[in-house]
């Protein structure tokens, strides 16, 4: 990086987190410190909404993704707009009605604390493991690509996210996050204008995406009802629109995000905007990656895109092994550039384009080959090496290929996303401990400044486990997958919960607790013994919850009435 | 009380312009879905 990579990068974040602080300075009692003032309006909540489901991962590993296996990932957001809209029309009202905290405060007014402790327990186990692996994801991969010491950069993102966030609360959150989202936002429109320049002069926007196309990287929409396949239309409005359902309305990270709102219409309209924008961003973001894939037809990508591992090979006696594969990659992918150039010369002479289409598509494939007798060879070298490399692709590229100073707003994109994620569930873990567990095991309101103390504290202690889970983290298949994996095998749980709470009104504590129990094993015995696509647990386990919930109730009988009906 | 200042209950959306709005998220998510599959029919 150059200096002026640095200096943009330097001044990018000292700019944000300083203004958060600055904005929330005088924060000085829980109300204040865990809703902020209430007096968000929908842009904010929108942009922190978008913040706050936007990690570094969603920068780095999604590129990458479209890179590797096209654009078929953004159908994972079909059903977000749809949850949006139930969350206003049922969710929000009911927070609204009956001003909680949190969440799982509702649990306790609809059935019993039992419950409310089941949903905050819930929701600690997978939101602090998942707070760790969002510092983890973009440390590891900066730390390789940059040469900075990895758990120097695990530190360093961690501790100026717990300062800001334990100094302000909701607040800093919330102010901070409307500035990451808009540099986020800037700095990927940016960046695709930049990768389309880039392409060869004779190649075409148009072309390009029939490149892709010809390529299998324009897939963004199948029909097949598949239930092994992990991203098809069907998943996505089904599995996704549970996920977002319960990730939306009932994970504390989000409703926290809208609970700030200054009236039921602002955060609704925040939601909705959300709901608007989320699929065309996602698709910006796939398609700059489909556009460094066709770039990469042109210009010879790395045989293998994680350095750090290649330059562990280097010492290996695979490395001659891995040179002789180097060269016959050049040829394959010498051979590929011009089926590329013939399918593109076809095109424009409007003759009949399959010949050459299917030629291209051989020539790839022997490419595709090549690569992964590389990774055979990496496997033999080096048995403990990450052989997914697929994260590592977007940010070579922009350290290769862009211009000094949007590689440092790049930079920091990547680190505002994982700042404002990691913000958001520290703030909300931070929340969940002292209000669902610590005040209501205490059996009484804390007085004013120890309230503060103490919220104050379990939120740097959850930023410490974050960061110990973050060093301690190995690298998973591919980590936007593994995040959204992880939540999978519990929001299916938690959303059946609050589905039974708001649209089953004959069912009581008991028998919902159980439900939750059981379905919840349930869940991870179809993890652990399926194959089933990971979106379905979201399915899998609500409707369990719902079902068993029905089933316990009807054997059950009576049980303690709900203290409140809502 | 200024010109400006309306009440906040008379600012607020009724149920009939809510309804309108989540026709408009649903109608721009068919949108999409229908465009992604046309771009992708072209291009393969």
């Amino acid at each position: 990086m150059t200096l002026l990579d640095w200096a943009v990068l330097v001044g990018t974040l000292t700019f944000i987190c300083a203004y958060g602080v600055w904005r929330t300075r005088g924060v000085q009692d829980v109300e204040a410190y865990f809703r902020g003032d209430q007096s968000l309006r929908w842009p904010t909540i929108g942009l922190g909404i978008m913040a706050t489901q936007a990690s570094a991962i969603t920068f780095l590993s999604t590129p990458g993704q479209a890179y590797e296996d096209g654009m078929r990932f953004v159908q994972f957001y079909f059903g977000l707009p749809l949850a949006m809209i139930v969350i206003c029309a049922v969710f929000v009202p009911i927070y609204d009605r009956l001003k909680v905290y949190t969440a799982y405060e509702y649990l306790e007014h609809r059935f019993d604390v039992r419950v409310r402790y089941l949903g905050a327990v819930l929701f600690l186990i997978q939101r602090g493991l998942a707070a760790g692996v969002t510092i983890y994801a973009p440390a590891i991969i900066l730390s390789s690509i940059m040469g900075w010491s990895l758990q120097g950069t695990n530190l360093g993102i961690g501790l100026v996210v717990i300062a800001y966030t334990v100094f302000g609360g909701v607040q800093a959150v919330s102010q901070t996050q409307k500035q990451q989202m808009v540099v986020m936002l800037l700095g990927m429109v940016i960046a695709l204008i930049v990768i389309i320049l880039r392409l060869p002069e004779r190649v075409s926007l148009a072309q390009a995406v029939k490149l892709a196309g010809a390529l299998e990287r324009m897939n963004p929409v199948g029909f097949e009802l598949d239930f092994n396949s992990r991203y098809n239309f069907w998943s996505g409005i089904a599995g996704g629109f549970f996920l977002a359902l319960s990730y939306f309305g009932t994970d504390q990270s989000q409703v926290q995000r809208y609970l700030s709102g200054k009236s039921l219409a602002e955060i609704r309209l925040g939601l909705l905007f959300n709901g608007m924008f989320k699929v065309p961003m996602q698709c910006m973001i796939l398609f700059s990656g489909v556009m460094v894939f066709v770039f990469y037809l042109f210009t010879m990508p790395p045989l293998f895109f994680n350095q750090s591992v290649l330059a562990q090979l280097a010492t290996t006696p695979q490395a001659a092994e891995f040179r002789d594969l180097t060269q016959r990659y050049a040829h394959a992918h010498a051979a590929q550039r011009a089926a590329a150039l013939s399918y593109l010369d076809a095109l424009e002479a409007h003759t009949e384009p399959e010949p050459a289409k299917r030629a291209l598509r051989e020539a790839a494939a022997s490419v595709r080959e090549v690569r992964k007798s590389a990774k055979v060879v990496i496997a033999r070298a080096l048995p403990d090496a990450e052989l997914n490399d697929t994260d590592y692709v977007f940010l070579g590229f922009v350290m290769k290929y862009l211009p000094q100073g949007l590689i440092g707003l790049l930079i920091a994109v990547i680190l505002c996303a994982a700042m404002s994620s990691t913000s958001s569930e520290l703030a909300a873990l931070g929340s969940t401990s002292t209000l669902d567990l610590y005040q209501r095991l205490l059996g009484r309101e804390l007085p004013k400044e120890r309230g503060l103390f103490v919220s104050k504290l379990f939120t740097a202690l959850w930023g410490g486990v974050a960061v110990s889970f973050a060093a301690f983290a190995a690298l998973l298949d591919n980590l936007i997958e593994a995040v959204n994996i992880l939540g999978s095998l519990f929001y299916g749980t938690v959303l059946g919960l609050f589905l039974v709470g708001f649209f089953m009104r004959w069912i009581r504590a008991t028998p919902v607790l159980l439900a939750a129990l059981l379905a919840q094993g349930v869940v991870l015995m179809v993890f652990v013994f399926s194959k089933l696509g990971f979106l379905w647990y979201n399915v899998v386990g609500a409707a369990a919850v719902v079902l068993f919930a029905a089933v316990f109730q009807l054997f059950m009988g009576k049980d303690a009435p709900s203290s409140v009906q809502t | 009380m200024s010109g400006n200042d309306v009440p906040t209950d008379l600012a607020q959306p009724t149920a009939s312009t809510w309804r309108k709005l989540y026709a408009v998220v649903l109608l721009e998510l068919a949108l999409i879905v229908v465009l992604l599959y046309a771009l992708a029919r072209w291009a393969a």
